[in-house]
C-alpha cells in the first residue's frame, strides 16, 4: 500500500474517532488537535485498530502522536 | 506563637529526608560543575553512590544491591526469547515486592550490631518508578540496557533520589558542565521560585499542624486546613523542590521537564492529573491506561479505575491511599461519562463552577479517605 494512501486513511479514522470535520489542511497532532489528548487517544489507537486490521502493541501506543508516524508504524507492520 | 515554632519543628523532622536529598543534590552539582575537566562518568556514578549513602543512611546496602539485581534483569531481558512476555513478568514481580515490602514494613526493618545498623530491603516509590520505566522500555527495545558505570550513576543521582523521575534512556552519554547558566537570570528565577515554593509550603504545613494544638478546630479552621493550608503545603512542598532539583539538573545537561504546571484551578480532573507530578504520570498513563480488554466502551473507565487503584498502592499499601486512589478514580469516571454525554448533548456548564467543582474534588479526596479508615474501624 502506498503511503499516501495510508496516510489518507490514518487522517480519516482519526477524524472519525474524534468527531472531526474532514478538513485537508488541518494539523492532525495528538496535544493540538481538539480532542486528541491522553484520553482521546486511546479512542483513536481503536479506531485505527479497526480500520487496518491490526493490533497496536501497548508500548507503542504513547509514541503513535501524529499521522506521519502513526502511518509509518502501519507500514512498517508496527515492528 | 510557641505552638508555631512546635509545628515547624515537626514539620522540618518530617521533611528531613528531602531537606536532606537537596543539600547533597546541591553539593553534587557544584562539585561536579567545578570540576575543571570533563566530568567522567566514573566521577560521576562514585560521587552519585557517596550521596545517595549520605541521603538513604542505613538503607544504602540494599538500596544499590535492589538496583544491581534490577541492571542485572534488565540485560536478561535484552537477550531473552520472549523479551515482552518477560518484562510483563519482571513488572509484576517488580510491583508485587514494592506492595509487599510496603505493607510488611520491610525497607524500616533493620539489622543492629552495636552503633552499625543495616537495612534488609530498600524499593520506594520513586526507585519503582524508575525500574518500572526501565524494564518497560529494555522490554519495548526502545534502550538497551544500560551498562554497570552509567546505571549506577543515573541510579545513586540524587538530584532525582526522590523524584522527579528522570528517566534511565535520558540519561547524558556525558555529564555536561553549563556555567554560564549561573550568569542566566532565568535559570535563578527557577531557583528562586523553587526555594520560595519550598519553605512556602513548609510554613503553610507548620500553620496547619499548629491549628491541630491545644483546643479543638472549628468548622472555619477545619475549613482553611481541607481547602488552603493542606493541599497547598503539600503542592508548594514538593513542586518547589522538584522545580529545584529539575534547576539544578540543567547545568550537567539533564532536562526532566515540568513536574507541576499550575495543578490547582482547572476546569476537569483529567486536566488536574495532567498537570499534577507529571514525570511520574505519564508512567501510569504509558504502562496502565493504554491497555486495552477487548470491550471498546468501557475500556476507559476500566483502565481508568485501575491506573488509580495503582496510583494510590504506589503512595501506601494501606486503605487510606488505595481509598485515595479509587475516589480519584470515581471522580475521573464521573467526567469521562459526563465528557462523553457533553460532546453528544452539546451541554456545557460555565468554566468557574467546573473550576469550582474540580478543585473540590480535589481537595476533599484527601480528606475523605481518612474519614472513611476512621468509619471502618471505629
Amino acid at each position: 500500500m502506498e503511503s499516501s494512501m495510508i496516510e489518507g486513511r490514518v487522517r480519516a479514522a482519526i477524524l472519525r474517532a474524534l468527531h472531526l470535520q474532514s478538513s485537508p489542511t488541518m494539523p492532525l497532532h495528538m496535544g493540538s488537535t481538539p480532542g486528541w489528548d491522553s484520553l482521546g487517544h486511546m479512542t483513536v489507537i481503536m479506531e485505527l485498530e479497526r480500520e487496518f486490521g491490526v493490533r497496536v502493541p501497548v508500548s507503542r501506543i504513547a509514541d503513535l502522536r501524529d499521522v506521519t508516524t502513526i502511518a509509518g508504524a502501519i507500514a512498517s507492520g508496527l515492528k | 506563637m510557641n505552638s508555631l515554632l512546635t509545628a515547624f519543628h515537626a514539620i522540618a523532622l518530617e521533611q528531613a529526608v528531602l531537606l536532606r536529598t537537596l543539600l547533597v543534590a546541591t553539593c553534587w552539582t557544584a562539585l561536579l560543575a567545578l570540576w575543571t575537566r570533563p566530568v567522567p562518568m566514573f566521577a560521576a556514578a562514585v560521587l552519585g553512590m557517596v550521596s545517595a549513602a549520605l541521603v538513604l543512611r542505613a538503607a544504602f546496602p540494599a538500596f544499590l544491591l535492589v538496583n544491581l539485581l534490577a541492571l542485572w534483569v534488565a540485560h536478561r531481558l535484552e537477550v531473552s526469547g520472549h523479551r515482552w512476555r518477560r518484562t510483563v513478568v519482571a513488572l509484576v514481580t517488580l510491583v508485587v515486592l514494592f506492595v509487599i515490602a510496603r505493607h510488611r514494613g520491610w525497607d524500616v526493618f533493620l539489622l543492629k550490631a552495636g552503633r552499625f545498623e543495616l537495612t534488609l530491603f530498600y524499593l520506594d516509590m520513586w526507585m519503582l518508578l524508575r525500574l518500572v520505566v526501565l524494564f518497560w522500555e529494555v522490554g519495548a527495545g526502545r534502550q538497551q540496557a544500560p551498562a554497570l558505570v552509567p546505571f549506577i550513576a543515573w541510579c545513586t543521582n540524587p538530584l532525582f533520589l526522590a523524584g522527579p523521575l528522570f528517566r534511565s534512556s535520558r540519561w547524558p552519554e556525558s555529564i555536561g558542565q553549563r556555567r554560564d547558566l549561573l550568569c542566566d537570570a532565568g535559570w535563578w528565577v527557577r531557583i528562586g521560585t523553587g526555594l520560595v515554593m519550598l519553605a512556602g509550603g513548609i510554613a503553610l504545613a507548620a500553620v496547619a499542624r499548629s491549628t491541630r494544638v491545644g483546643a479543638v478546630p472549628g468548622p472555619v479552621t477545619k475549613a482553611l486546613v481541607l481547602f488552603f493550608l493542606g493541599p497547598w503545603s503539600f503542592y508548594w512542598t514538593i513542586a518547589g523542590a522538584f522545580l529545584f532539583l529539575a534547576a539544578l539538573g540543567e547545568i550537567h545537561g539533564m532536562f526532566v521537564g515540568p513536574s507541576f504546571d499550575r495543578p490547582f484551578f482547572q476546569s476537569n480532573i483529567a486536566d488536574f492529573w495532567a498537570r499534577w507530578n507529571m514525570t511520574a504520570t505519564t508512567v501510569f498513563r504509558e504502562v496502565l491506561f493504554y491497555n486495552r480488554w477487548g470491550f471498546s466502551k468501557f475500556n476507559p473507565y476500566v483502565n481508568t479505575m485501575v491506573v488509580f487503584f495503582a496510583v494510590g498502592l504506589w503512595h501506601g499499601s494501606n486503605l487510606y491511599w488505595i481509598s485515595f486512589g479509587l475516589l480519584h478514580g470515581c471522580y475521573f469516571c464521573a467526567y469521562l461519562w459526563f465528557r462523553s454525554w457533553s460532546g453528544r448533548t452539546k451541554v456545557a456548564i460555565p468554566r468557574w463552577s467546573a473550576v469550582l467543582l474540580t478543585y473540590v474534588c480535589v481537595c476533599t479526596a484527601w480528606y475523605l479517605p481518612s474519614k472513611f479508615v476512621g468509619l471502618l474501624f471505629r
